[in-house]
């Protein structure tokens, strides 16, 4: 799977430029060192590259939806930008509908025989002849236009012998014609795809066996310590049969039957506190074990639990001398639930460590436990990120580590999460990253007010790495630069990692003082800018970045124009004006420290 | 396979959101069950959410409410939040740190959001 392999030698020159345009010329060595000398752990997550897959296929289908219309005579040049990250808006989809399925005219070709309309016309089409009967009629009345009456079901028949029915399926072969055209060239596009696809699937079977592997080991130790009694009740079943009793889940990491017997959950099926579906749910995987064993419960389809009533009833049921000794003791569902736990764990750290891009990965460190483990941490959590306090390089050197991989969600940023992972290599060095110190990073550092799983100066750090991320991208892309991904492909990064709202905040301290923000990042040194605007002042404005980065932003962005009285739109527009108020501080303040120099 | 049947039934549920560095996806339980994911909304038949809800329950049963290791430069932020109708609210969130059975909560959206939207 050479293909997968990103080769981040070859792109690194560009991140140089990139960052050295933005952050001045003066930078251009510093930056080189910093970005040439971090050790970059680039792995697959397989979700991810299905994610992946999708989006170059959604986007493919965009793309080709818009080529059909513009070949049948409609004007969209309004959408033809050469990316196709965003989805249609309903004007364009009406329109599509009329013709072809919107969202998979192109990209499922099995699900247009049943959606498109073109499709009714292709006597190969077995679809249920009432849709295609629905479909014919869509796309006739739609050329008719709705200057003429329309045809219905009932009036179809004899439009058929009508001459205008003729000119219609004229017009309807010539389209057809063009989206079979169409069709064949997207499936031709299609097929650069499968060595991706068959990676996904041949690891989605890897990991699949290993589970199996393990679940097997699992069920054969908990077997042994089943209560002899329960052996001997089921001793006639067959194996999967006894299987289901202790486990009857997809694979270890789910709750198995026995589990949802554990103390835990027989409170919780008690407790007037608990929703109701979090008990039916509890009663659900008992009665599979039950079920199991060959025992039945009331209500056996558990569709009738709708009441506190009916949980009564079961706890009840429970209680029943014949029903009590097979409920497994709590000793037994302790171990069976650390038995699970250690076998799923080893199940994963087998798939994820004898995976080939992890192997890769280790070469570039000494092949220690510590280091292992560490490693398969941060791919199996998908992290993308730079590790903190960074390594010492072969030359003793300090340098940055960074993780890297295309995860789901964020299939259209691949570019800009590898820019952003630079920017913060430029930041990092053995005082901490921009304008986060090392000790920010220590346990009992000081954290956001607003969110305690972020550290005080997280989010001021972020966004102002992400506003230079930015402004790097772009100065790539305006040479028609794009990195790991085609310009197609790659979406908007304005509300990535940071809010695009967040970032706007901080535009006047960029526009009034870029030369000491840029210096105290790249030096990891505050002060250089605090001095110019006043410790005080620094730390509002990371108080009202903390905030509203605490705001439901998506939300927020969405109701700006729309919903001014929203209660969330008016707090931030709080703290919009807390934030003038603080820039006008910052004049002040600059503006007496330079009075005060001349003075001096 | 026991399924539970939507409709007359004991379900209290309002919404599942599970939120990832501000990308989300949500299943919103109305009149009908709908899902959005990438910002493209889809309905969801009621047996596909029972099977997914019954998994899920089954993978965040024993999670704790955070999961927070504020040492790593960037942040991982996740947030799963699950409304009852009576206003009550379950959530998990964490950042950069996750249960240990994290990866069958993500493969176990990723199957349901492919089965919704290609299946």
């Amino acid at each position: 799977m050479d293909k997968l392999n990103i080769d981040f030698h070859s792109l690194l020159p560009y991140a140089i430029d990139a960052f050295t345009s933005v952050y001045g010329e003066e930078y251009r060595e510093i930056i080189s060192k910093k970005i040439n000398n971090a050790i970059i752990v680039s792995y697959h997550d397989v979700d991810g590259i299905k994610s992946y897959i999708y989006h170059l296929k959604t986007c493919k289908n965009r793309e080709f939806s818009l080529r059909f219309l513009e070949e049948i005579g409609i004007d969209v040049q309004k959408y033809k930008n050469g990316n196709y990250t965003e989805p249609f808006d309903s004007d364009i989809r009406k329109i599509l509908n009329y013709f072809i399925d919107a969202d998979s005219g192109f990209s499922n070709t099995s699900d247009n025989d049943y959606w498109s309309s073109l499709r009714a016309f292709d006597s190969n089409n077995k679809t249920d002849p009432k849709q295609l009967l629905k479909n014919k009629l869509k796309i006739i009345n739609f050329l008719r236009g709705n200057e003429h009456e329309q045809i219905t079901e009932e009036t179809f028949a004899s439009f058929l012998e009508t001459e205008e029915y003729n000119e219609v399926l004229k017009k309807i072969t010539k389209f057809n014609n063009i989206y079979e055209r169409l069709l064949k060239e997207y499936d031709e596009w299609t097929i650069q795809l499968a060595p991706y696809q068959k990676y996904v699937e041949d690891e989605q079977k890897r990991k699949e066996t290993i589970f199996q592997k393990k679940t097997d080991e699992f069920f054969k130790e908990a077997f042994d310590k089943l209560p002899l009694f329960i052996k001997d009740f089921i001793s006639h079943k067959s194996i999967e049969e006894q299987r289901k009793v202790i486990l009857n889940t997809p694979d270890l990491a789910y709750k198995s039957s026995i589990e949802s017997f554990g103390q835990e959950q027989m409170e919780k099926l008690q407790s007037s506190k608990v929703n109701l579906s979090d008990k039916i749910f509890i009663i659900s995987w008992q009665s599979y074990y039950f079920k199991n064993l060959g025992i039945s419960i009331p209500n056996e389809t558990i569709l009738n639990y709708n009441s506190e009533k009916d949980i009564e009833n079961y706890l009840s049921f429970l209680n029943q001398e014949d029903i009590k000794k097979f409920i497994p003791s709590d000793e037994f569902v302790s171990y069976i639930s650390s038995l699970k736990k250690k076998k799923y764990e080893e199940a994963l750290e087998e798939y994820y460590t004898t995976r080939k891009d992890f192997i890769d990965a280790m070469k570039q460190f000494a092949d220690d436990p510590y280091t292992r483990k560490f490693i398969y941490q941060h791919i199996k959590n998908k992290r993308i990120c730079i590790v903190s306090p960074g390594i010492t390089n072969d030359k003793n050197e300090f340098a940055s580590l960074m993780f890297y991989t295309i995860r789901d969600f964020e299939t259209g940023w691949v570019f800009h999460t590898f820019m952003h992972e630079s920017g913060h290599v430029i930041d990092q060095s053995l005082k901490g990253v921009g304008f986060e110190s090392i000790n920010d990073f220590m346990d009992g550092a000081r954290k956001n007010p607003y969110n305690h799983c972020h550290r005080i100066y997280e989010k001021f750090n972020e966004t102002l790495n992400d506003i230079f991320t930015i402004e790097a991208v772009k100065t790539l892309q305006d040479q028609n630069i794009y990195l790991l991904q085609s310009k197609e492909f790659t979406a908007d990064a304005s509300n990535c990692n940071t809010s695009s709202i967040t970032k706007n905040l901080l535009l006047p301290l960029i526009e009034k003082f870029r030369k000491q923000v840029i210096k105290a990042k790249i030096f990891a040194e505050p002060k250089e800018l605090i001095d110019y605007i006043g410790e005080e002042n620094f730390e509002e404005l990371v108080d009202v970045v903390n905030k509203v980065e605490s705001l439901p932003t998506k939300e927020i962005i969405s109701k700006i124009d729309t919903h001014p009285e929203d209660a969330m739109v008016t707090e931030y527009f709080k703290q919009v004006e807390r934030a003038k108020q603080i820039y006008m501080n910052i004049d002040n303040y600059y503006a007496n420290k330079m009075t005060d120099s001349i003075r001096k | 396979m026991i399924y539970f049947l939507y409709g007359d039934n004991m379900i209290d549920l309002k919404s599942i959101v599970y939120e990832r560095n501000h990308n989300s996806f949500t299943i919103s339980i109305d009149n009908e069950i709908k899902i959005k994911y990438n910002e493209i909304s889809k309905t969801v038949n009621d047996k596909l959410f029972f099977h997914y809800l019954n998994f899920l329950y089954r993978i965040i049963d024993d999670w704790q409410k955070e999961y927070i290791d504020i040492k790593n430069i960037d942040g991982d932020d996740w947030k799963l939040t699950i409304t009852y109708t009576n206003g009550n609210i379950k959530e998990y969130y964490g950042n950069a740190s996750f249960p240990y059975n994290f990866e069958a909560f993500e493969r176990l959206n990723q199957e349901f959001i492919e089965e919704v939207y290609h299946g």
